[in-house]
């Protein structure tokens, strides 16, 4: 008798999704003018969390998926238009399972325009044993807009599990709308490259950055952001970017977790003095 | 022959080309975690050599070389190692190190390096040292592996030697780890593939450089 693989064993064909949002300012707040988000996202409605700013729209990004999977190709595009302010926030950590042989992969495109200020921070993603993920983020920041990116990874084994993620890699390009290169930060790591206190996280389970792009009168001290990050338990170091772009902020952290609270730590300090107030927390 | 002979002139410690004054982090790391073992120090430097190195460096190097005397390709890859070279430290110390490497060539009569160091001062040119360095050393006739055994030597041998002016380990503890990362750069050079975007993922080296600059007291320029 030969026995037939049920129709399950088939592969899945790769889950691919593009998401859309535009927010402009108007009626005295930022209003989403724009939105297409489908699975594997869920985006919560819109809330003005800051009374000092209370044209600031915060929104909150779900997986409805539980993560990301082999072969996922997820796409996100936003748009900030003259004067409108958006926080854009992931409502947990995003879980990167095993990939086999299909990296997960993300892409994300954002513009900000004249007078905008758009800050997305994702909480870290945590790469499974054999996970692979390949970030791919494009913005255009005109010369007065703001733009906050926080993201990073750690690596988890669960128990009963062995070895480690198979690769993290990312890439952000900054432009001006005329086209230059502000910076472009490209990165990847084999999660067996990771081991001793001596490897390219200095021996911390988990790594991340913040990148800011803003005028440098709306930049705070780096001081200020390296204590910030200190006090949530993470190492960070602080510098100015190239072609006077604004800043740059490496960070590491014992895992997932508390990376998370040094990269909200940053993104605190960094949003104050980008907007002149200081901003509610940002429940979860 | 003539091309490995090259290589060991330029990977000489006793050539002036500045990379005197730059520990790689190394100055950083050693007031942060104090000595170094024969082991850590070997342990740092494969970090930077697959992390940084190998992946950014080498790939900018091996272009510079492929473009030569084209000083149009020379500018645009001095403008991407700027952008790509995210942290000031890095940034500054590159550029340094370039400028001080193509004045020695220059002052030694290489027509290519004289070139260049015109065209920084026009501000055509940045003067980073990937790029000034595979601009040279094609003008000087190197074959690319030499090129490449001998930027990735003088990175490993600049920790090393940083890390003993520092005292953080001993002068021959400190030849034990080079010596492990000999097979290393071989291995890299070998299978380096040079059409590779150029990428680079230091975090932990980032930070402590990035900490470093605005210390009181420090001994290196980066």
């Amino acid at each position: 008798m030969q026995l037939v693989p049920p129709s399950c064993f088939a592969p899945d064909r790769a889950r691919v999704s593009v998401a859309r949002l535009a927010a402009e300012f108007a009626g005295g707040r930022t209003m989403l003018r724009r939105q297409q988000v489908g699975y594997p996202w869920h985006l919560g409605r819109g809330f003005h969390l800051d009374s000092a700013k209370p044209d600031l729209l915060t929104l909150y990004l779900q997986s409805a998926s539980g993560g990301m999977y082999a072969g996922d190709e997820l796409s996100f595009d936003v748009e900030v238009g003259t004067g409108a302010a958006l926080h854009l926030t992931t409502q947990a950590a995003t879980l990167v399972h095993a990939c086999r042989d299909a990296a997960a992969s993300l892409s994300q495109r954002v513009h900000v325009a004249n007078g905008g200020f758009a800050a997305l921070t994702n909480d870290p993603y945590i790469l499974f044993p054999e996970a692979e993920l390949s970030l791919a983020t494009s913005a255009v920041v005109d010369s007065d807009g703001v733009l906050i990116l926080a993201d990073g990874f750690g690596a988890h084994r669960p128990a009963r599990f062995e070895g480690t993620f198979k690769r993290f890699a990312s890439e952000l390009r900054v432009t001006r709308p005329d086209g230059s290169l502000l910076l472009l930060d490209r990165a990847a790591l084999r999660g067996g490259d990771l081991g001793n206190p001596y490897d390219a996280l200095g021996g911390a389970g988990a790594g991340g950055s913040v990148i800011v792009i803003a005028p440098a009168e709306r930049l705070p001290a780096a001081e200020a952001i390296e204590a910030a990050a200190e006090r949530a338990g993470c190492f960070a170091g602080v510098s100015a970017a190239p072609n006077d772009a604004g800043l740059v902020v490496r960070m590491t952290a014992p895992d997932g977790g508390g990376l998370t609270r040094g990269l909200t730590a940053a993104f605190h300090v960094i949003a104050e003095t980008a907007l002149g107030v200081p901003l509610a927390v940002r429940r979860k | 022959m003539r091309s490995a002979l090259l290589a060991i002139w330029q990977a000489d410690s006793g050539f002036p080309n500045g990379s005197f004054a730059f520990s790689y982090g190394l100055e950083a790391i050693a007031d942060l975690r104090g000595k170094l073992s024969p082991r850590s120090l070997a342990d740092l430097i494969e970090s930077v050599l697959r992390q940084r190195w190998a992946s950014f460096d080498r790939v900018l190097m091996m272009r510079a070389f492929r473009a030569g005397n084209d000083l149009a390709c020379l500018a645009e890859l001095d403008r991407l190692c700027e952008a790509m070279s995210l942290l000031e430290p890095h940034r500054l110390g590159s550029r340094r190190n370039g400028g001080s490497f193509i004045a020695a060539h220059a002052r030694l009569g290489n027509p290519v390096a004289a070139r260049l160091r015109d065209a920084i001062a026009a501000g055509a040119c940045i003067g980073h040292l990937p790029t000034m360095q595979g601009a040279v050393w094609r003008a000087l006739q190197f074959d690319a592996p030499s090129a490449q055994l001998a930027s990735g030597y003088i990175t490993a041998s600049g920790m090393v030697a940083a890390a003993v002016r520092l005292g953080a380990i001993g002068a021959l503890q400190a030849q034990s780890a080079l010596q492990s990362a000999l097979p290393i750069i071989d291995e890299l050079v070998t299978n380096g593939d040079d059409d590779a975007e150029p990428s680079s993922c230091v975090p932990f080296v980032d930070i402590v450089a990035a900490r470093h600059m605005r210390a009181d007291l420090r001994l290196f320029a980066n």
